[in-house]
């Protein structure tokens, strides 16, 4: 397994490289744009940062699973005497972590940066997190990574063979079913167990005072507490398409 | 009892039949051409063999055991097509070989790199096709393994290069292995196999030693697959 991380690791070397670098550009743009513009406030600087992290982890999502297809599924990791599945799992753990540390990049950034923009910002970021604002933190990576390992069924199941047409089908249909109507299952959860868990996600409020001109932003979904039964729906389906994918991977899975 | 056993082998591409009811035996220290047209199923059953696909029906046997993961740790496995990502350099490959193979031979890879003329440091990308198919080559029949499965080995290499490519191989054949050459440049490899087998529309038409054939059929392999097909 570590040699397959070393490998993984090796192989996108390039890749981290212009991560990091298009992180820190963006950040000193926004820097530049402030210091000599000055038409930018640290408003517009705190939803660019938010935006360019959000983009960054899908963008990571999307490039972890065309990775799966292009690389993993290929003769040279099928060809080793190593079960497929540490394979898989593998490029979801290296997808997993990947995304935590462009949150982290994005997160220091943003605050040494803003905070120049705005000494207020350390302060408000730190108050947010101490409010229960980490777990939105902790819960958004885990929270999209579902939707990755959903989504990497796609090409698992492309790889199965003519005679598990049926099983492919189903798969595709069970996944879009998930994702489409995901939001709709939960409603549902929520209602028949409306059984919530005390600690609020609060929303982000960015305020600033400028002369008699007060400006506030506020990011994520709202104040919302968790639903219990949904964590667990979630955790059931993320685990679930874990071990599901991993067995295809193992089992049924095909090279063409 | 063969290292490598295939009993009723069937392979579906949806309604296509690929491979029809293919038995073959394959014994320690043969050479073996698997021969046949474009289309005729060599790979397929090559691929069936390294088990990156999965039968429709009926057996595979390596070593006596069933196919699976572990069976890949003895048996090597050249594909068709260049197997290594773009940004391994031929070290890299070598690395990789050499973590994830057991008893992968360093000295014979390094000695086959010096004999095709081919720089350590150098970038696959950076390679010629013919020269890529050389690197796996030499990464294939480096590694200690019990049956060797080499698909078009002289595909992409051009006329002149296909004899030393060919006495690359036979140097360093190892004698308690069985190896499989599936080729249709059957003039190439006729003087360095010992069996040859013809395959066409997924069924084993032909079988047997190549000196007996030659001698039943008073022609060579070459001219022999020339009138079948």
């Amino acid at each position: 397994m570590l040699n397959l991380f070393k490998y993984g690791i090796l192989g996108k070397k390039r890749y981290y490289l212009i991560i990091t670098i298009v992180t820190i550009g963006v950040y000193i743009s926004l820097f530049i744009g402030y210091l000599y513009f000055r038409n930018l406030t640290p408003e517009d600087g705190f939803v660019l940062s938010f935006i360019l992290l959000l983009v960054s982890i899908i963008l990571n999502g999307i490039f972890n699973i065309t990775s799966l297809a292009s690389e993993d599924m290929k003769s040279l990791y099928y060809s080793i005497p190593i079960n497929p599945k540490y394979i898989y799992i593998r490029r979801m753990l290296m997808g997993l972590l990947e995304s935590l540390y462009i949150l982290i990049l994005n997160l220091s950034f943003m605050t040494i940066i803003i905070n120049h923009m705005n000494p207020a910002f350390k302060s408000l970021i730190i108050n947010y997190l101490q409010r229960g604002g980490i777990y939105t933190i902790i819960l958004l990576i885990p929270g999209l990574w579902e939707v990755v390992i959903l989504a990497s069924t796609f090409p698992i199941a492309n790889g199965l063979p003519s005679e598990k047409n049926p099983f492919k089908r189903m798969l595709y249909m069970i996944v879009i079913l998930i994702l489409v109507f995901g939001d709709k299952i939960r409603a549902i959860i929520c209602k028949w167990f409306p059984y919530s868990l005390n600690f609020n996600l609060p929303q982000f409020n960015f305020e600033s005072i400028t002369g008699s001109l007060e400006t506030s932003i506020s990011v994520s979904g709202g104040s919302y507490s968790i639903n219990i039964f949904v964590i667990l729906f979630d955790i059931i389906v993320t685990i679930s398409f874990l071990m599901l994918n991993s067995w295809v991977f193992e089992k049924k899975m095909e090279i063409k | 009892m063969g290292v490598l056993e295939v009993k009723g082998l069937y392979k579906y591409y949806g309604k296509k039949c690929a491979l029809k009811n293919v038995n073959l035996t394959g014994d320690l220290g043969e050479i073996v051409g698997l021969f046949g047209p474009n289309g005729s199923g060599k790979t397929t059953l090559l691929k069936l063999i390294i088990g990156f696909l999965r039968p429709s029906s009926g057996s595979i046997k390596v070593d006596g055991k069933d196919i699976n993961y572990n069976t890949r740790a003895i048996v090597s496995f050249l594909p068709d097509n260049n197997l290594l990502p773009s940004w391994m350099k031929i070290k890299d490959a070598f690395n990789f070989y050499k973590d994830f193979f057991p008893y992968f031979e360093e000295k014979k890879f390094k000695d086959l790199l010096e004999y095709f003329d081919l720089k350590f440091e150098s970038k696959i990308k950076e390679l010629s096709k013919g020269e890529q198919e050389k690197v796996c080559l030499s990464l294939a029949i480096s590694r200690k393994a019990k049956v060797y499965l080499l698909d078009e080995p002289l595909g992409g290499i051009d006329p002149a290069s296909r004899e030393r490519i060919l006495t690359g191989i036979l140097k360093n054949y190892r004698e308690d292995s069985l190896m499989i050459i599936s080729t249709h440049l059957i003039d190439d490899v006729e003087s360095i196999i010992d069996r040859a087998v013809f395959i066409s529309n997924g069924e084993i038409l032909i079988d047997g030693k190549a000196e007996t054939l030659r001698e039943e059929k008073k022609m060579s392999i070459d001219k022999l697959f020339r009138n079948t097909f």
